[in-house]
Parts: C-alpha cells; structure tokens; sequence
C-alpha cells in the first residue's frame, strides 16, 4: 500500500538499489553481530537507519500530498492599490505581478510567458491590463478592473495618405482644462486645433510627396505637456490607362482630357466624325487601334469615359465585349446629360430611374475642401429611393455623380453637365474633388497576389509580438521583415489567408512576399503613445470576459522528501555507529 | 619669526598647486581624447571635463586643505620631519615677548638652524606623478583623435576662428572688407563692411578684400550664374571687384599649396532701381470740348522716384481730318513748372491751350506724361496712359456713312444714309404724279437700302444672326438685289467675308428661323418679320459705352425707318432718317480709332461640295503627344525620402550614390536660392553636410533642416485621380459567382 503511494524520482531502478541496501545491511549487520561490544540492539538499530537513509538518498522518494489552488490576482502597470487591497479582504487570492507593474507586498512576478500556464488560475486583473497580443490566449477569461484613466491621447485614427491628397486624422483627447494639439510635418506645423477638456478632434494635412515620414503631433497643455511622433506612409498616383470614346468633343471632355493628360495618366481618345471614321488621340500612350472596342481592347484599359450617345453607336460585338469587360473589371464613366428617356443600352447599365431636372442651377459642397458653390445644374435628377452607391450629392440630397457595382466592375456616371467652368474659373481643387473620387472608385483595381496587413492595432513596441495577416490570391505566401523569413501559418477556417508574428526593434521596418508585395511598419520607442496603448488595451481586457466556472481542483501532487533529511539520519547512524566501541 | 616659515607655506601652496593643475589638465586631456575618440557630442565632453576634471581638482584642494594651511602646520611639520630643530620650530611663531630667556635662545637656535636649512628641506608633493598625468593625457588627446582634419573653413570661421586649433597651417578667412561704392547718381555714400552677406543698389560696384590666416596659392570667387571674379594679391590681401548687375548668391575658393577650400554660400540682393511713379491730379480720362470753346486744361502730376526724376515731359498728339486722310503732329510739351528736374518728388503742372495746340472743329488730342529717372547707362521710364481731348464737330455731316473708321469696310456699292434721305424727299415730291404701285414699290426699294445699311452697322454691335431679306420678300425684289447689280465681288478688301458672304448666307438665316416660322394656316403679325427678337448680343464688340450707344440708338432707328419705308410712309420714316444721319456722323467722329473685329473667321464655305454629301475625304486621322507636365523638383522629392531614412540611420558612412542624389538636390536648390535667398543658409548646410558630415549628432540636425527647407519647397498641387490595388480572394471570386446565379 505505502510503495504504491511512493515514488521514486530515481533513475536507478529502485529493487536493484533496495536489494543492494538488504545484502549491505545484512553483511554489516551479521559483522556488528559478531563484534563483543554493548549495545548490540541500538548498534544494529543504528546500522539499519545507516543503510536505509543511504538507499533513499539515492531513491529519491516522494510522497503525494493534497494542493488546492488559490485563483490568482495578477496586477499590471497602472494598477490601484486601494482596488487590489479590497479584492485581497474579500477574497482568498494568491498574489502575482507583471515586471512593468509596481511592487506589492507578497506579490510575486510572473513573466508574459508563466501566464499561459497559469491562465485557469487568473481570476482578476487589475490596472491597464494584459497586453493585446495576449488576446489569441483562449483559455483567459478574468474580471477586468482598469487603473486610473489615461491622461493623453486615448484615440489616435489616421486615414491613407496619397500624395496631393487630404488626409483626415481623428483622435480623441483626455486631459483636463484647454489643449491646443499641432500637427507637425516634415516642413512645419500643418495644422492645430484646440481642444477642452476630453474631446474628440479632426486634424487634416496635405503630404506633398509619397514615402514613409514620421508626423508629430504635439499636445499644449499647461499641466500635462505631450508630444508623440506617429508614422506615415504616403502612397504615390497611380497612372491610370482611360479611353475616351465620344461622338464629337465638348468642352467638359476637353478640359477633362486636360486634366488627366496634365497629371500624367494614358489617354486614348477617339471621336466618331463620322460613320465608323474616328479621329483618334493619344496622350501619354501608345498607338493601337481604337477603331473597334474589342475585348483585348478594353481589358488594356482602366477606365472607359462614354456618353449615352456612344453606347448607342456601338456595333451589337462591341456592345457585348464592353458588357463582358465592365463585368471583368473595367469601370465605366457615362457622362449623362438628357435627355429623357435614356436609351436603352444606358439604362441596361445604370439600374435607376431619372427625372428631368427643375432648377437651373443646384448648390453643392466639395469633398475634403468643405467650399460650397452653385454650379449649373444637370438635365437630370435621379429618381430618390434608387440602389446607387452616391459619391456626391448636391445640397438637396440629389446624386450628382456615384457609381454602380457590374460584377468586379463599376459603372459610375457624372450628372453635372460643365464641370470646365470651375477649372475655368481657376477653381482647380474644386474641379478635381469632383472628378477624383469617381476615377478612384470606378477605375480598375490593379490584382496583386498577395495583401499583407498588421492585424494587432498600432502603437508598436519594441519586441512585441505583432499579428500579421496575408491574404494570397495565388499560391503560398512567402513573408519577410527586413529580409529574415517569417513563419506562416494558414487560418484554420478560410482557405489562403495566413497569419504570423513579426517582432521588431524600434524604427522602420518593411515586410515583403515573394511577389515585392510590401508593407511598411514603425516601432515607437516605449512609453510613446502610453495612453493611446492603455486606452485599447483596456478594451481587449474588457473583451476577456469573467470565467464562468471556477478551474480550480484539488490537485494530488507528489512532492519529494528531502534528501538533506537521510543524510543526516546517516551522519547520526554512522556517528553512533563509530562512538559505541568508544563509550 | 613667524615670518620665517610663510615662504614654506607659500612654496608648499604653489607646489600643490601646480600638481593638481598638471593631474587636472591631464584628466581633462584624456576625457576630450576619450569623447573625441567615441564622437560624444562637444557638450557632453565639456560637461565630462567639468565634472570629472574639476571634481577632482576641487577635491584634492579640499584634501589637502590647500588654502587652510597655516604658519603652525608647517612648523608642526618641520618637527616631524627634521630632529634638527629639536621639536621647537614652534617658537618661531611665537612672539619673542612671550617667551623666557631660554626660549628665545632656542628659539634663535632654530631660526639659524632654518636658514642653514632651507634649501635642503623638502616640502611633500606629487609633481612627478602630476606630470606623467598631464604627458598621459596629451599624448592620449594626440593620438586617440587622431591626425589633424583636413578642414575646410566655412564662412563663420572668419569670426569664430571654427578652423581646428591642430591644423594651424590651413588657411582660412581671417578678416574681409567690402566696399560698396553705388552708381553716382543715387547719391548713396560708399558703405565698407566686414560682413560678406550683400545688399547693394543696383549696379553697384562692389570691392572684396580677403585677408586669410595663412598664405593662399589662388582665390576667386565663383557666383551664381557660374560667373567667376579672380582676386589679386594685394598688400598681403586678395582683392577684386565687380557690378552688382543680377541677383543671386556667391562663394569665395581658395587653394594652397594641396587643398583647394570653399567658404559657405553668401547672398548679393540687389536693390532695383525703381522706374518714376506718376499720380495725375484731377485729370479726366476724356475732355470734350464745344467748338468755338477756348478750353485750357490744367495738367497737373506729382512725379517721383527713388533716387531722383531726370526729366519729365508730355507729349501730345494731334489727330486732325477724317477717313484716310487723317493726320497726326507730335508735339513735346515741356512743363511749366518746375523748370528743372533733379530731386526724388516734383509736382509739375501746365497748362493745356486747344486752340494754341491748333485743334479745330472735329480734330483730337492724345496726350501722355512720360518721365525718366536718373539711372545710367539707360534710364528707367515710365508713362501714363493716353488722355483724350475731343474738340466736338456738328457742323459737318459727311456723305459717307462711315468715313470715320480707320478701315473702311463699306462696299461702293451701299447707298449712304444720305443718299436714303435724297430718295425719300424726292419720291416724296413725285409722290403725285407717280402711281400707287410705283410709289409704294420704291419705297419698298428704299427700305431694302435701309435694310441693308441696317445690316451693316448691325455687324459693328454683334449681329450676325440677323434675319436677312424677310421671307416676304418678292423673287423680284430678291433678284434685284442691287448688290448683284452694282457689286464688284472681287475688290471689297472684305477679306474676312464680314459684308458678301453676309448676303449669302441670308438664305441659311432663314432656315435658322425655325422657332418664328409660322406654320401653314397659323395667323402671323407681319410686324414680326421686322422686329428684333435675337438675343441682345451687342455687349460683345470692342465698342466703348459711348459709342455702343450711340450705335444701339443709331439701329433702332434704322429699323423704324426700315419699317415706314416698308410700309409705304416715307414721309414717317423721313424724321428717322435724320436722326440717324447725326448719330451716324457721330458715331464716326468717335470711331476714329478703329479695332477690328477679332476671334474665329472660318474659311470660306466651297459651295460646290457644300451639301453633296461627298465623305470621300473624311478618312480617320491620329495625334500623338505626351504630356509635358513634369513632377516639380524630382531630385528634391528623391532626396526628401533619402533624408527621412537616414534621419534614423546610424551608418556614419554614406555611399556615392547617397552623395550623388544630395548633390542632384542642391543643385535644384540652388535654383531656388538664386529667386528666394532665404534659402542660401540651407545650401550652405547641404555643402556642409557633402563636405563635412560631423558626428551623428552634427549630421542629423542638418537632415532635419534640410527636410524642412525641402518639405517647403515643394509646390502644393491639386490631386489626381489613381487606381488601387487588391488581391482577389477566392471567396471574392465564390461571391461574384453567387451574384451571377441569382435572378
């Protein structure tokens, strides 16, 4: 019954040592028999507990005992002490802390890599909470109190950034009395806004020139002083191939043509003079043959600008191959200026009913400029209630310009009928916010194999573990941060995406797949953007969740008697042994 | 006897002294040798020197108590040291009155006893120790920051000595005088200056003198339009001189007898010699003046310029006749008052006198205020614009319709309002012993001419559009077009086919007529054949309001007296017809400056493939062109991204393509500089930065000015539509497919 209950965490087998110990025992026992001296009985009694202490300092028992676990309160950076010490009066709790976090009496640390072995354990977090990158632990589920709340900025949003283009920066500010935060960019303040108090703000800037910058953003406040610098990566103008297929030139496509010629992308333009006569340009682009709209044709091209006029003209092939190509992908701009009804091949293409428009002019405010002014107003007036995806709208509400899906194609259409006039007027902003988010939205996407994305949310922290997500179009991706090989992963669910973990010191840093596919990344230098981090963290520890049912076992463990105790038994034994003859 | 032991005292402090200076020194030496070695930032090194070399100094005093040491410590020393002085050497302190008889022997025994000593007693210091410190240290600043660098001075040494303190031998500015001398006439004293940064009056000439701390082989400068002034060696100085002619920058090289040296990048601004300015007083643009009127109009200017107005005049131009035989006498017209020019503001006036300047009855003046400054070799000019003085003409009416115009345009053939009104009285007069029909058929006769003079002044406001010959018109009356008669279609200087392919094209004009065509069985006013219901379009000609008007009155006149003659009522439209006679003299009279019409003159339509429907000429045709828009600065964008990496780059080496590209951007820079001087200071940290990078430190500040500098540069442009990327997923490819097999 006892050797079923010891083990012996030896690894020598035990009935060899224990057989060995018996013939020892027996061999000294049988001499001391024979020697004439007293205390013949304590002498072998001595001599037994010599031999035994002996064999188990080789045996290594250990004996099983009862372990009952106490849940675990774990406090993190920015804990209060005064929460923690009332969870302790009201709860049987074992103590544990993060390295970040400060001392506590009877708090023991416990690293980001004990936590996973100890998750069933954790029953309360208290402070900021555990890092996001903890959120993949399944098993975690604890009461989540947050510490103080953060002095900063808690929210920090920055739209893609193109070159030329506005790029709207959101955040949200919590300090108390007034803040004035400036925006700074590689030349200089870009923008400032004043905020009191804890309140959301918009910042907007203009980068004049793709590449990767960093921007700061500088908070003015009397008490609490904050400047963080955040990264941004500005995205070139990508030249897009347009073909212009009209029945004889106005001023709007002249100007239009202008336009885009002057911004570099490929033009083909062909006007029908007459029957099946076309005069043909090409600005920025090569020479092909724009006499018939074929497939190999259309599928060279981005974005083909059309009037209802044109669509009437084309031969019943042509009309099919442009069918199949907007659905491929190709976007189409229709130019629409009345009248009613539409022809047919139109209004095959743009699914939604028009009206004759009363005014003679409607009022409308651009994109990203915020302007407002009265422009001429279209022939036409949609119908309300339709299925459109609306780009721009006038001060009513009516579309002006929006654009439909046509499988991975769009079908957008302009309603407004002398755009020029703004160009004309000198208004050149105005008149590309309204012609940009068309071309942007219509044009065809350009494939790529593979789309790298950082799926944990930024601020980045030197050797912090960051999720990274690969969608591949084509084949396996293989990824790689600043050239070192990255390990790959496929979703257990979806086919062809991939996830991985990148860690990187501070600075830029740039993952790539075999394709040149790239993705550039900023580490920020710890405790930047401290409350932007807190502020989510707290949100991801929000999300854990209480557990449901307690984990916590008894647990039979076996724990090892000390081999400092026979050895000492058999100093005693043997000191007896060697003091008898002598007494 | 106290006084004995103070020159022990004295030498014990100076020697200590001098080993705590030469140990301190050679602290300090390693420190700099140490940080110069590592490339710490100078004010970290200092700071290092501070603290640790002074901290040492500071303690060492305090250990030894340098400045508490006293007569009693010395002599307590002695004591110590030498048995000589019998433990007594602290007798000498003491006054001689204090002492007993065999203290003072004792005491005058140990005063000898000092005096036979003293070259022999050794007071305790650590001077050799001291002084291996300091060789140490020195030897360590010499090799650890290694060989004098080859510096190349920039432009600050000349005031702050940048130059290395280990390179004595480089030559650098050491002193600059230049004299600004400006042209004599501004006036402005000669101006010498120690500072190389310019701002002279233009064409100035400017005198450089360059001294250098060491001799120089050659120097010139070099300036920004690639221009190059050699300098002389002049009295242990280089010299030279040149006109400040252009704006822009320069820079001053130097070599010796290896190295050649380059100081920063200086600006010349040049300030321009402004062109006079001249304000009229209460001078009307337009003055007319009644016949027989004796105007005298007061020119009255206020003149001014910066350095001083040369001279000022008017001058006035006569027009006198009409038609082709218009003449014109130029005339300079001095002032009155002043009599002479010479300051920076004059008020000069004179009196204008019509008859004295000859102008009669329908002549004009054209006058101008022309001055000039003092400006050598040419002077700067300036004038108003043109002033006008009509001298009004009722009395002559001219035969000619439009004789006034600069070009006459009229076809002989057109009968002149005149010639109307003849025919009127005198059908008039015959009225009685003519019949109806003929009566009636020669009015309609006149009021075809009518028409046609309508016509033609109709053009001068804009009508084009004009209905021709009304569709009631007659075949008779329409082949008795009495152009066809009379023209001579080929000698009308009607190149621009204003008049003959006006009548051609009545016919198209009456097709235009779409919206007023009354339809078969429909009731029409036949007043609306003659009445006016285009679009007012006379706001388009060159007309100025004055003589619009009169022409817009003018044509309504013409369409009454169009309409009575039409009506068979001569003697109603005879009234009109007058009218429009004096308004048309008027009109002539006033147009005597004459602009033709500009914009598109199409070429003349072939009337034989008009309408044929030929298209055998019509084929496809192509252009090709690329557009000539380019990114603004393309070296300053490349270098903009270049920066932002090396910023947070550590390598202190940077590779020739590097160099190259900042190289590429200076120059794009430099252009920039050359307009906006503001920039030179960055050329000048972009040459640095090539030249000299400095320590990390040194080198990132410059980046980070320059980003700036190229941030700013950069133009802001308006946006341009762009096409994304996506990478097609198969679920994308699954759900377009659902889509499809829906209904």
């Amino acid at each position: 019954m006892i050797m079923e209950t010891i083990r012996w965490n030896t690894e020598f087998p035990a009935t060899v040592v224990i057989s060995l110990a018996v013939m020892l025992l027996l061999l000294f026992g049988w001499l001391e028999w024979q020697r004439p001296l007293r205390y013949r009985v304590l002498r072998l009694m001595a001599l037994i507990f010599a031999v035994a202490s002996l064999a188990l300092m080789i045996l290594h028992p250990a004996v099983p005992t009862v372990f009952s676990p106490k849940p675990i309160l774990l406090l993190t950076p920015g804990y209060e002490k005064s929460k923690a010490d009332s969870l302790i009066q009201q709860y049987d709790l074992q103590l544990y802390r993060l390295a970040e976090a400060d001392p506590f009496q009877g708090a023991a640390v416990l690293s980001w890599g004990e936590i996973s072995s100890q998750a069933e354990r954790i029953q309360f977090v208290v402070g900021d909470g555990l890092p996001p990158f903890m959120k993949s632990q399944r098993d975690l589920h604890f009461d989540f109190i947050s510490g103080k709340p953060e002095v900063g900025i808690t929210r920090w949003n920055v739209g893609k950034a193109m070159v030329n283009r506005s790029v709207t920066i959101t955040g949200e500010l919590s300090m108390d009395g007034q803040s004035m935060v400036v925006l700074k960019g590689p030349g200089g303040p870009e923008d400032s806004v004043a905020v009191q108090d804890a309140q959301p703000f918009t910042l907007h800037f203009k980068p004049k020139n793709a590449g990767k910058y960093l921007y700061i953003v500088d908070v003015r406040n009397k008490t609490n002083p904050e400047q963080e610098t955040f990264p941004v990566v500005v995205h070139p103008e990508r030249k897009i191939n347009i073909l212009v297929s009209l029945t004889f030139p106005t001023f709007e496509t002249r100007q239009l043509k202008s336009y885009l010629s002057d911004k570099g992308h490929a033009l083909s333009v062909r006007y029908e003079v007459s029957r099946k006569v076309f005069r043909t340009e090409f600005i920025n682009a090569d020479r092909s043959n724009l006499t018939v709209l074929t497939p190999q044709l259309l599928q060279a091209m981005d974005v083909l600008i059309a009037t209802p006029a044109t669509l009437e003209g084309l031969s019943m092939t042509e009309w099919n191959s442009l069918k199949e190509a907007t659905y491929n992908g190709l976007g189409l701009i229709l130019l629409l200026d009345g009248p009613l009804p539409l022809p047919a091949r139109t209004r095959a293409l743009i699914p939604a009913e028009f009206n004759p428009m009363e005014k003679d002019t409607v009022d409308l405010t651009f994109p990203w400029s915020g302007r407002s002014k009265t422009v001429k107003a279209p022939a036409l007036q949609m119908a309300k209630g339709q299925h459109m995806e609306v780009l721009q709208t006038d001060h009513e509400g009516s579309p002006l310009t929006g654009y439909a899906f046509s499988g991975s194609g769009k079908i957008g259409f302009q309603l407004l009928p002398a755009t020029y006039r703004l160009a004309l007027e000198g208004q050149l902003e105005d008149y590309s916010n309204l012609w940009v988010p068309l071309f942007d939205a219509v044009a065809r996407e350009a494939s790529k194999p593979f789309d790298i994305t950082l799926a944990s949310s930024p601020p980045y922290y030197p050797d912090e573990p960051i999720r990274v997500d690969v969608v591949s179009a084509d084949g396996v991706p293989e990824l790689s941060s600043d050239g070192i090989p990255v390990p790959l992963e496929e979703d257990l669910v979806i086919n062809d995406v991939w996830h991985g973990v990148v860690v990187a010191d501070e600075g830029w840093h740039t993952l790539m797949t075999q394709d040149s596919s790239v993705l550039p990344y900023f580490i920020s230098r710890r405790p930047a953007w401290h409350a932007t981090r807190a502020e989510y963290q707290k949100q991801i520890n929000k999300g854990f969740g209480p557990r449901k049912e307690s984990g916590l076992q008894s647990q039979k463990v076996y724990s090892e008697i000390s081999p400092l105790l026979f050895f000492l038994t058999f100093l005693l034994s043997a000191g007896f042994l060697w003091l008898a003859p002598k007494i | 006897m106290n006084a004995a032991l103070t020159p022990f005292k004295r030498r014990y402090r100076w020697t200590r002294g001098l080993e705590i200076l030469f140990s301190g020194t050679g602290i300090a030496l390693m420190i700099m040798a140490v940080s110069g070695y590592f490339h710490v930032a100078e004010v970290y090194a200092i700071a290092g020197v501070i603290a640790l070399a002074g901290g040492f100094m500071v303690w060492r005093i305090r250990q030894l108590s340098l400045f508490r040491i006293s007569a009693a410590h010395v002599a307590s020393w002695l004591n110590r040291q030498y048995p000589d002085f019998q433990q007594s050497a602290d007798l000498l302190l003491a006054p001689a009155s204090s002492l007993n008889d065999l203290q003072k022997i004792q005491q005058g025994y140990v005063g000898e006893q000092l005096l036979k000593d003293q070259k022999r007693i050794s007071l305790p210091h650590r001077l050799p120790a001291s002084i291996l410190t300091l060789l140490t240290g020195a030897l360590a600043w010499i090799f650890l920051t290694g060989p004098p660098e080859e510096v190349k001075p920039s432009a600050t040494s000349i005031n702050t000595s940048v130059v290395s303190r280990r390179a004595p031998l480089i030559p650098s500015l050491s002193k600059s005088e230049v004299t600004i001398l400006p042209p004599s006439y501004t006036g402005i004293p000669t101006k010498v200056t120690s500072q190389l940064k310019l701002r002279v009056p233009e064409r100035s000439r400017i005198d450089w003198k360059i001294q250098f701390s060491n001799p120089v082989k050659q120097a010139w400068i070099l300036f920004s339009d690639s221009d190059s002034l050699n300098l002389s060696p002049l009295n242990g100085r280089y010299a030279g001189s040149s006109i400040a002619l252009d704006q822009g920058f320069y820079t001053i090289y130097w070599t010796d007898s290896s190295h050649r040296y380059q100081s920063d990048f200086f600006p010349l601004e040049i300030i321009p010699d402004e062109a006079p300015s001249i304000v009229t007083e209460g001078l009307p643009p337009y003055t007319a003046v009644a016949p027989g009127e004796r105007a005298v109009l007061e020119v009255k200017a206020r003149i001014s310029d910066d350095y001083g107005v040369n001279d000022a005049f008017i001058v006035a131009t006569v027009a006198k006749g009409s038609g082709e035989s218009v003449k014109f006498r130029e005339e300079i017209l001095r002032f009155t008052s002043p009599v002479k020019f010479g300051g920076p503001l004059h008020a000069v006036a004179r009196d204008l006198d019509v008859v004295k300047l000859g102008l009669e009855p329908g002549d004009e003046l054209y006058f101008y205020i022309e001055a000039s400054d003092k400006r050598m070799p040419v002077p700067n000019q300036s004038r108003t614009e043109t002033f006008f003085v009509v001298v009004s003409d009722t009395a002559h009416i001219a035969a000619v319709a439009d004789e006034g115009l600069g070009v006459d345009l009229m076809p002989e053939y057109f009968r002149s309002q005149r010639q109307i009104i003849i025919d009127s009285e005198k059908l008039l007069k015959e009225k009685r012993n003519i019949s109806k029909e003929e009566f009636n058929a020669r009015s309609n006769e006149l009021g075809y001419d009518q028409k046609v003079l309508r016509l033609r002044y109709g053009q001068f406001l804009g009508e084009e559009f004009e209905s021709g010959l009304v569709a009631s018109t007659t075949e008779a009356e329409a082949d008795e077009d009495p152009s066809k008669q009379f023209g001579h279609q080929h000698d009308t200087k009607n190149e621009h086919n204003l008049i003959a392919e006006k009548g051609k094209h009545q016919k198209s004009e009456d097709q235009h007529d779409h919206e007023h065509k009354p339809k078969e069985g429909q009731e029409t006013n036949p007043l609306d054949q003659f009445i006016h219901q285009h679009d007012n379009t006379d706001q388009a000609t060159f007309f100025e309001q004055s003589v619009k008007a009169k022409l817009r009155a003018a044509l309504t006149l013409l369409w009454d007296a169009e309409l009575h003659l039409r009506l068979y009522a001569p003697q109603t439209s005879l009234p009109y017809q007058y009218k429009i006679l004096k308004l048309l003299k008027e009109i002539s009279n006033d147009s005597r400056i004459y602009v033709h019409r500009t914009g598109f003159d199409p070429p003349p339509l072939k009337e034989e493939k008009r309408l044929t429907g030929d298209l055998s000429e019509v084929q496809n045709s192509t252009r090709t062109e690329a557009s000539t828009t380019k990114s603004a600065f393309p070296a300053i964008r490349s270098a903009l991204e270049l920066i932002e990496q090396l910023i947070h780059s550590r390598d202190s080496l940077w590779s020739p393509a590097i160099m190259n590209q900042f190289r590429i951007a200076g120059q794009e820079l430099a252009q920039i500089a050359i307009e906006q001087p503001v920039y030179i200071s960055s050329l000048s940290t972009l040459r640095g930065l090539l030249d000299h990078p400095g320590n990390l430190e040194k080198r990132r500040s410059a980046l980070l000015e320059l980003r700036t500098v190229f941030w700013q540069i950069l133009p802001v442009t308006i946006p341009s539509p762009g096409k994304s990327f996506h990478t097609r997923h198969t679920l994308d490819n699954m759900f377009l497919k659902s889509l499809e097999a829906q209904p």
